[in-house]
């Protein structure tokens, strides 16, 4: 029933924002956020930040878990308005629009034994691994991550949070594998080595995924813009 | 009356994983067989009920009404045998190939896992262990119930009567801070942490089904944004005045690795036990016995150890 309700509810609110104009000043609309991506509770502040300088009434409400639960749904069923991730969601009605390119690294702690620089791809595959549950089928994969898990690494263990692996590779010989914008914060905070992964391998799009419904909903194609804009300020230093 | 001469019973355990995993792969996954396998059992199983049992609802396979029904006897049925084949043979960790699953939402989850990956391994190579170190997971209760997951390590208790809460060590909540924070030191006052701004956890239930050191906190803090997962929290206070709550236990990793400040909270808080939790049924499940004695064992350890 509240699928149905909220559907309503949101009819509502697009054709009267429609007919009213969307007033970012005033608004007092409400928007939930999905930010799978491990630098998900950074970018949670910077776009509250944005979203309060300009539209203090707007509240931003972010869900930043690595691996939703039925992302899609609620997108579709407008529990969910953005998403903000690397999995694109393939079904016909979701907008997929790139805001920037990521790329897979190895991390591992600082005076590790055998890891360095001049890591080759035999000596990894010699390592231990800390690795994260698989959120889909091999085959629905961003390609960077389907060339990644066809080197069959050896995973001692898998976790269930991208922020699991930084945090376990810097206390032990095990190795990991994270998003490049992740990296001064590794570098910085956790004192890791952030190394090039010794492999040719595709970027990692990073997508705002919205449901084609909400195409002529104006406050919501105000959001979509200040997430790009924001989103593609911080990808850029 | 159905004839169970012309059932193969290994059929049973094939529509189990297929009922709780809720896809082919899972299923082959969990019963280490291939996913062909799987589909060659699934065929043999409408045969034998008449009925489609699976239908493909999106990407997952959803039972049928007639599975429904079937589902919770079919399911008593195998734990019946499991629990009185394994009294009876007896549980051999060293030969054993079981499978077990454990939840930890605990923020050092990681970290015991590792542990208890390598105290199994040592005694028991061929035992699988898998986690889920979720934050937040979504129904536990319902999982541990039903026998996809085997134990959590947990600081919500589930209060249902058939669940067994065994403590296992006690916790206490912190607060971080970042080391030079302009305002926070260990000297803050109650009042003067009032004035600052948190980055706190999404809710996982009601407020009156949390523990009451954190019920009590609740009633304190500001928080400017919620997050899903608890260790976002650190990493955040690491790079911002936000400050957050953390249990002691991530303590020494907090301090030593992100270099923040760990402060005791200035209030009268009670501790916050962390619980190994399992479903009554388990109760003579001889394997499930052992991997209780070897969670008890190094999960207690940990925190008198390096944790704490």
């Amino acid at each position: 029933m509240y699928a149905v309700i909220n559907q309503a509810l949101q009819a509502l609110r697009t054709s009267l924002a429609e007919a009213a104009g969307f007033d970012p000043a005033r608004s007092r609309r409400h928007f939930r956020l999905s930010i799978p991506h491990p630098m998900g509770p950074f970018y949670a502040l910077d776009l509250r930040r944005a979203v309060a300088a300009i539209a203090p009434g707007v509240v931003a409400a972010f869900d930043t878990v690595s691996r939703p639960v039925n992302l899609e749904e609620a997108l579709r069923d407008g529990v969910v308005d953005v998403a903000i991730d690397w999995l694109p969601v393939e079904l016909d009605p979701f907008v997929n629009k790139k805001i920037f390119e990521d790329r897979m690294v190895l991390v591992a702690r600082k005076n590790h034994p055998r890891v360095g620089l001049d890591v080759t791809i035999e000596g990894l595959r010699k390592e231990e691994f800390i690795g994260l549950h698989r959120r889909r089928e091999p085959s629905h994969a961003p390609q960077a991550l389907k060339e990644l898990h066809s080197q069959y690494f050896h995973e001692v263990v898998q976790v269930s949070e991208l922020l699991e692996i930084p945090t376990v590779v810097a206390s032990t010989d095990l190795l990991g594998l994270m998003p490049s914008s992740m990296g001064p914060f590794m570098e910085a905070r956790l004192g890791l080595h952030v190394l090039a992964i010794p492999l040719e391998l595709p970027a990692l799009p990073i997508y705002l995924i919205w449901h084609e419904t909400r195409r002529n909903d104006a406050a919501h194609s105000w959001l979509r813009e200040v997430v790009a804009a924001e989103l593609g300020r911080i990808a850029k230093g | 009356m159905f004839d169970l001469r012309n059932l193969d019973l290994n059929l049973l355990t094939v529509f189990e994983a297929v009922y709780e995993a809720g896809s082919i792969n899972d299923a082959a996954d969990r019963l280490d067989l291939s996913p062909s396998a799987i589909k060659q059992a699934r065929s043999r199983l409408r045969a034998s009920f008449g009925d489609q049992l699976f239908v493909r609802s999106g990407k997952a396979l959803s039972p049928t009404p007639t599975a429904k029904a079937t589902y919770p006897v079919i399911k008593q049925a195998l734990e019946a045998f499991r629990t009185s084949l394994g009294e009876a043979v007896g549980f051999d960790g060293s030969t054993s190939r079981r499978h077990f699953r454990l939840c930890i939402p605990h923020p050092m989850g990681a970290f015991y896992a590792l542990d208890l990956q390598n105290a199994v391994t040592a005694v028991a190579p061929g035992i699988v262990l898998t986690f889920d170190t979720v934050s937040r997971p979504v129904n536990l209760e319902g999982s541990l119930r039903d026998g996809f997951v085997d134990v959590a390590i947990d600081w919500l208790p589930v209060g249902l009567d058939p669940f067994v809460n065994r403590k296992l060590f006690e916790d206490r909540m912190v607060i971080v801070a970042r080391k030079n924070h302009p305002r926070i030191s260990s000297a803050a006052t109650i009042e003067s942490l009032g004035k600052e701004r948190f980055i706190g956890l999404h809710r996982r239930r009601g407020i009156d089904h949390v523990p009451l050191a954190l019920q009590k906190l609740d009633l304190h803090f500001h928080e400017a944004v919620r997050v899903s997962e608890l260790l976002e929290i650190p990493m955040v206070v690491a790079s911002t005045d936000l400050l957050g709550l953390m249990p002691l236990s991530m303590g020494p990793l907090i301090e030593e690795r992100l270099g923040l400040q760990v402060l005791a909270i200035p209030l009268e808080l009670p501790a916050l036990p962390i619980y190994m939790i399992w479903h009554e049924s388990r109760r003579s499940d001889a394997a499930h016995a052992w991997l209780r004695e070897v969670v008890a064992k190094e999960v207690g350890r940990i925190p008198g150890g390096k944790a704490q």
